[in-house]
């Protein structure tokens, strides 16, 4: 039997620290984290198929963005080729236009690559941002409960009567037409109903046993939020994630093409929909483009955000 | 034995709507090191409510402490800091709960919640508490523990969730183990393994327990010494010997006679106390108890009896507890 005494316990672990240790060497160190690294990925993949497909889309959309200049001759600033030139049409000083040219010559395909930095940025980040301040607003309103609640849900409150946009062009207007401003005032937009959704669910967390049981073992309030009901509340947090990528990107737009978002002629998925929408009868490529890059995106990140979901909650693991 | 924790005349009230309700009202008892004490009464007695009132781990709003002094190692618990009674908490107080299968939390591994507390008040590196889990569970017999430190809550039963708690409390080293209602959720089976554990870790650690329960049967072979409590006092207390064999409260009497007892008469009938338990926010007058007694004296409903000393250790809240323990009101 065990003796419980500290002193007892820490002679015990004093001796297996004692022990030899077996050396590892750098390389079978990174040899063994890559197979792992390869096993957790097949797994993963096993598990969920769909989820492993929008993971793949996703980085090659992300690849493809980061690598925009790479990949293409011309720059998405100039006009290369004739107005609203079709697909695969030759560009003026030679080369193909893949996608065709937009409604004053400047190459499509060039434009969906780096217009995908902007809005993989924008619609990515702000969530991230929104998603994040707004778990832990909504988890500690849930927790602290009282007057700390009846402030956050009342401030909570004003953000939701206030129309999404509106707030974003006042921001905006305000600070300027930043990459990072826009990233901003689209993620306070999110703070509201994140915090809403997720109070919710942690006023039901607070309540259970665990979180007593955790106070009666002398955890601090912030260890309890961040260390256990944070990662209790993945589950939602990742489908309010993944829901608000599109909402993000579409706000950015919405932006842009207000002349309130990101100044032209850095071009976004979202503003290159808004300068299409006139040319649906002449040019219908230059709408569809950036509108199936942006389908294409959302689908990818909800896919990948529910397989991340179901891997990463204990309970659903090992059962499909 | 020195007694280490020391309650003296607690009150821990609510707020409910407009009334006041007082979920314990004075209660005095001390816990000596290394015994073992239940706490017995109905449901909504105070039993939980005095426990979480001694780690401070009352809701508040709607609830407070609204006097009374709590010594533990020569300290008022009351009186301390947020983080000095957290330092307690968990470190020389242990606690285990009535719902093993949600007292974990359900998406976190067995081993960081079991070195969570070591951790934190033993100050452990990972590698020590980890190996100090192992020894826990080994301890509480659950075997293969290396295997079971990466499982997670919902691959154990509830009696081995029950005993992961029980390693749990016990991990820090602490002087005392507050059992809350620890086996109500679990098979009949169960129930008496889990019992014998607690009993046997806490005797050769000598570690007191304090078990909080409404089964008298359940006590009868554990407990040193027993406080049976109603609306919110204690109504009597003495050493399980002397709570069996000479009830003295009429309240202690009629729990007595409502379990079935292995060496009584087959054929004799249970008798249920009849009533129902009062409504803490709206007491009646006089002796909580009298309108459910059947020895019930006029004086019982103006004045509340005066605690009766009927040996060292053994006392009683009524008017005739002296009749009562000789039996003569049979």
């Amino acid at each position: 039997m065990a003796d419980l005494t500290p002193e007892k316990l820490s002679q015990d672990a004093a001796r297996k620290l004692a022990e030899p240790v077996v050396p590892r060497t750098l390389k079978t160190a990174i040899t063994a984290n890559v197979t792992s690294a390869r096993k957790t990925i097949w797994k993963f993949s096993k598990a969920n198929p769909s989820g492993a497909i929008g993971g793949g889309v996703l980085l090659v959309i992300i690849v493809m963005a980061l690598f925009a200049s790479l990949l293409t001759p011309f720059r998405f600033d100039r006009s290369v080729g004739s107005r609203l030139a079709p697909m695969g049409s030759e560009a003026r000083a030679g080369g193909e236009m893949y996608l065709g040219a937009d409604e004053i010559g400047r190459d499509v395909f060039t434009r969906t690559l780096h217009g995908g930095r902007t809005s993989l940025y924008v619609g990515l980040a702000a969530p991230l941002i929104g998603v994040g301040i707004g778990l832990v607003l909504g988890i500690s309103s849930a927790y602290f409960g009282g007057v700390i609640d009846l402030t956050t849900q009342r401030v909570v409150d004003a953000l939701l009567i206030v129309p999404g946009l509106v707030l974003a062009m006042v921001i905006t207007l305000s600070f300027g037409f930043s990459l990072q401003i826009v990233i901003i005032a689209i993620s306070i937009n999110m703070i509201g109903g994140v915090s809403r959704v997720i109070r919710s669910h942690a006023l039901a967390l607070r309540e259970s046993q665990y979180v007593e049981a955790l106070r009666a073992m002398g955890a601090s309030d912030t260890r309890i939020i961040f260390k256990h009901l944070i990662p209790n509340s993945f589950a939602p947090a990742m489908v309010l994630f993944a829901v608000s990528v599109g909402g993000a990107i579409t706000t950015e737009a919405s932006l842009s093409f207000l002349g309130l978002g990101i100044a032209p002629p850095r071009p976004s998925w979202g503003s290159m929909l808004s300068n299409a929408q006139q040319y649906f009868r002449t040019g219908i490529h230059i709408v569809l483009v950036p509108g199936i890059a942006i389908g294409v995106t959302v689908l990818a990140v909800n896919l990948f955000g529910d397989a991340l979901r179901d891997a990463l909650d204990p309970r659903l693991r090992g059962r499909s | 034995m020195p007694e280490i924790l020391q309650i003296k005349d607690l009150r821990t009230y609510f707020r409910s709507e407009d009334t006041i309700v007082k979920a314990v009202d004075g209660i005095s008892y001390g816990i000596e090191q290394g015994e073992t004490l239940a706490i017995v009464g109905e449901s909504g007695c105070g039993k939980s409510v005095s426990a979480l009132s001694i780690l401070g781990l009352i809701p508040a709003p709607p609830g407070w402490i609204e006097s009374g002094e709590i010594i533990f190692e020569g300290r008022d618990l009351l009186r301390l800091s947020d983080s000095e009674i957290r330092k307690v908490r968990g470190g020389s107080i242990g606690m285990v709960f009535q719902e093993p299968m949600s007292s974990l939390n359900p998406v976190m591994s067995i081993e960081r919640q079991m070195t969570e507390g070591v951790r934190l008040h033993l100050g452990y590196t990972k590698g020590q508490a980890r190996t100090r889990a192992i020894e826990m569970l080994e301890m509480v017999g659950i075997p293969d523990p290396e295997t079971q430190l990466g499982r997670h809550p919902h691959h154990f039963s509830g009696g081995m969730r029950q005993r992961v708690m029980i390693a749990m409390a016990l991990s820090c080293g602490p002087k005392l183990i507050i059992a809350d209602e620890p086996t109500t959720a679990l098979d009949v089976t169960v129930q008496a393994q889990i019992l014998d554990l607690m009993k046997q870790l806490c005797q050769e650690n000598d570690v007191a327990l304090m078990i909080i329960t409404h089964n008298l049967g359940v006590v009868a072979r554990y407990a040193d010494r027993i406080n049976i409590m109603y609306a919110g006092r204690i109504i009597e207390q003495g050493t399980a010997r002397e709570i069996y064999r000479n009830p003295s409260h009429p309240y202690s009497l009629g729990l007595l006679r409502s379990v079935p007892r292995l060496d009584g008469v087959r054929s004799e009938k249970l008798e249920p106390i009849e009533g129902q338990p009062p409504d803490l926010g709206d007491l009646p007058s006089g002796c909580h108890f009298n309108p459910r007694c059947r020895f019930a004296l006029d004086r019982c409903t103006t004045e509340y009896p005066s605690i009766v000393d009927l040996n060292d250790s053994h006392k009683s809240a009524c008017w005739v507890a002296e009749d009562i323990a000789a039996g003569v009101t049979n």
